[in-house]
């Protein structure tokens, strides 16, 4: 890589000389990072260096991290193949979305993709509607999350029946469409209405008298449907219908005691996920014999000491594995999981929040790689082992410690230096380094990490509150 | 001792592509050049002779291509290669991988290795055929696709694991020196260290030309090749059926083709 910045470069202490900076190296990327900031001259400077080669203008408009601004500058440029990779890069905003319409709005491949864009406007999707007649096109029109109400009710009348797939699923598909949409469909688009967060109590109502198993297993996750539906359910004979009734978050006390001895072990797995379960009931699911049961009970937010310690002894790992996740293990039970036979229970240990320094430090003595992560991430490890763990040869275990909130700025610093560029990059926004110390990954042969130093320090003067 | 390690600058294909005026290639600024990867397993292996051996070892690695290739070279001597070899003429432009064999064995003339080690293949291209071509043009013995190797620097033979199709092995002894085409997966290539890399930018990369090796023009380039490129094109793409209806109704139409494909 030629020397892009003189060996001297110091910290800047302005924007201007930030901006100054990036210019003078004729880096693309630190120059796509200041872009938003600068004004006037030093714009057009950028600009330049950002446009000076079609290679380059290519790279920028299709890579994901390029900043909206400097993509919104490229939508300027008469060239096809730029507004296309501008009309698929995910950071493209609405702003650029619209100029790349007006452009080159006669492309279909163009207006094909604007439908599918995530940032396209409702305007421009309404627009869009109005004056196309490709139905594919008019398709992810009625698809698209941004579609309002009227444009979806003015595709409806003017291709009846030809969207209904999408309408059923929108979340801006007003009730009465809903209902149209219901008494002409399928019984896969009854199923996605009964499931709508909008649809009408009388179409919940309609679709408790269906008999299709589909239909009814979409219904009985609906959780405005009335308790004396839920429990007709809970009679019907399909697994499936259970199952998802087991997961409905208005099933009562009693359905729930009384679908606890269903022979499915998918319904008895969907209650022991539930989080209002009585004492009784989660003694009862302790006891199943599906571990994926017992394994839901175990990771359960109210769980009390003594099921806790009875199924830290399960037989199964993943049963206390999950034991080791739970907020409200105690750090007896912790103690005792640390020298499971089971490597996977002893990473749990070592990545739960309450596990204490000393039994962090007996891990520390491990080689298992996801017993080390967890260790180098927990904030109650020592910062001795943090730094010895910052030494590891695993990258896992290194980016364990520079994830960690409470790993030092003496902790971190030689990982300024870490093999793995992500990790460099990483540091960049860690707030226990110092400007200085960020600074000194401006020139980083990786040109991810140069982008992100000099976006973070951009940041810092577009929003001085945020740093 | 010494370990060649022929390395090669790969274009991968950025999206929305745009092929040259002239249909032989695709257009240069659609493209985006590292090292192959087959090589990065190459010069790991070497790395791991050099590294654990008691005698030195001295890891060398050769490209054939314009200057931008050095890119690729230095990022292998980050890695810590001792030496890195560039062998380039505007006379060597179209030739294909016979004759890329032809001019890597002139440079193994001269630097009388004790091994070479070549990637199965370049991502690119796909012909798997420039390190077989060094061999035979050399006429040293020769291993493709290797996935394990036992090897003491010095030694006049070495153990070497190849893998074969339907997930057999084949274990061959091979007499050194001899040229091996190294596999993926064979090891866990390292990440180059940030003073490795910057040492790398200020090493000098040996610039070698045609006369330097002995050969001349009528060896290399495309008069010399023993095929040519014709045209370079998009096919035209097959039928896919798009599965429509509510999320759904689109699982159940997925579970009855993976039905229909399990025979059930």
């Amino acid at each position: 890589m030629p020397m892009l910045f003189p060996p001297d470069t110091r910290l800047p202490e302005t924007a201007d000389a930030l901006i100054n900076c990036a210019i003078s190296s004729g880096d693309l990327h630190s120059a796509a990072a200041v872009y938003e900031l600068a004004e006037g001259e030093q714009k057009q400077q950028l600009s330049g260096i950002l446009c000076e080669e079609r290679r380059n203008t290519l790279l920028l408009a299709r890579w994901e991290h390029t900043p909206a601004a400097v993509l919104q500058m490229l939508a300027e440029i008469d060239d096809e193949t730029v507004r296309l990779r501008l009309d698929k890069n995910p950071a493209s905003r609405a702003g650029t979305l619209n100029t790349i319409y007006k452009k080159g709005g006669h492309d279909r491949q163009l207006i094909s993709l604007l439908t599918q864009h995530v940032h396209s406007s409702s305007t421009l999707l309404n627009s869009l509607a109005m004056s196309e007649d490709d139905i594919p096109i008019l398709k992810s029109i009625a698809a698209h999350p941004n579609t309002d109400a009227n444009t979806l009710i003015f595709l409806e009348q003017r291709y009846p029946d030809m969207f209904d797939n999408e309408l059923a699923v929108h979340a801006e598909t007003p009730p009465e469409l809903m209902e149209k949409i219901y008494q002409r469909g399928n019984c896969f688009i009854r199923s996605a209405v009964v499931t709508h967060i909008r649809c009408p109590q009388f179409l919940l109502d309609l679709a408790f008298n269906e008999t299709d198993t589909t239909i009814l297993r979409h219904l009985a996750a609906n959780p405005r449907l009335a308790p004396e539906k839920l429990a007709n359910l809970a009679q019907h004979d399909d697994v499936s219908v259970l199952r998802t009734l087991a997961g409905n978050p208005s099933l009562s006390k009693e359905l729930a005691n009384q679908m606890i001895h269903n022979s499915s072990n998918s319904v008895r797995r969907a209650l022991a996920s539930r989080t209002d379960l009585t004492d009784e009931n989660l003694q009862q699911l302790a006891n199943d014999e599906d571990h994926w049961v017992r394994q839901r009970v175990a990771r359960h937010p109210q769980l009390d000491e003594m099921l806790l310690n009875k199924l830290a002894q399960d037989q199964n790992d993943e049963v206390r594995r999950a034991v080791t996740r739970n907020p409200l293990t105690s750090i007896d039970i912790l103690r005792r999981l640390s020298v499971d036979n089971s490597v996977w229970v002893r990473a749990g240990v070592a990545y739960q929040k309450n596990t204490p320094a000393d039994v962090l430090d007996m891990l520390s003595a491990e080689d298992d790689v996801d017993v080390l992560s967890g260790v180098a991430s927990n904030t109650n490890t020592p910062q001795a082992i943090l730094i010895r763990l910052s030494g590891s040869q695993q990258t896992d275990i290194r980016r364990g410690v520079i994830i960690n909130p409470k790993a030092e700025r003496d902790t971190l610093l030689p990982l300024l230096e870490d093999p793995y560029y992500l990790h460099r990059l990483m540091l960049v926004s860690n707030p226990s380094l110092s400007d200085r110390d960020r600074w000194s990954l401006h020139d980083d042969p990786d040109l991810s990490v140069r982008f992100m130093v000099f976006k973070w320090f951009a940041q810092k003067y577009l929003q001085p509150s945020l740093h | 001792m010494k370990i060649l390690v022929a390395v090669k600058e790969v274009a991968a294909l950025d999206e929305d592509f745009e092929i040259r005026d002239d249909q032989l290639d695709v257009d240069e600024d659609f493209l985006l050049y590292d090292l192959n990867e087959w090589d990065d397993f190459s010069l790991e292996e070497a790395m791991v002779i050099k590294e654990s051996s008691d005698t030195e070892v001295e890891v060398v690695v050769v490209s054939v291509g314009p200057e931008r290739v050095d890119d690729v070279l230095r990022k292998c001597l980050a890695k810590g290669a001792d030496r890195a070899i560039r062998v380039w003429d505007d006379a060597m432009e179209g030739s294909d991988s016979v004759t890329i064999g032809r001019i890597l064995s002139a440079v193994v003339e001269k630097e009388k290795p004790d091994m070479v080690f070549a990637g199965v293949q370049s991502s690119d291209d796909a012909a798997g055929s420039t390190g077989i071509s060094l061999a035979a043009s050399l006429n040293w013995p020769h291993a493709a696709v290797v996935a394990g190797l036992e090897y003491k620097p010095g030694s006049n033979k070495a153990k070497i694991t190849r893998e074969l199709e339907g997930g057999l092995s084949q274990e061959v002894e091979i007499d050194c020196p001899s040229v091996l085409t190294i596999q993926l997966g064979i090891n866990t290539p390292r990440y180059a260290s940030l003073r490795g890399i910057k040492q790398a930018a200020a090493k000098p990369v040996d610039e070698i030309s045609l006369s330097d090796l002995g050969l001349s023009d009528s060896d290399v380039g495309v008069d010399a090749a023993l095929s040519r490129v014709r045209r370079m094109y998009i096919p035209e793409k097959g039928m896919a059926s798009m599965i429509e209806g509510t999320p759904s109704e689109q699982a159940a139409k997925l579970a009855e083709i993976i039905r229909e494909f399990k025979g059930e």
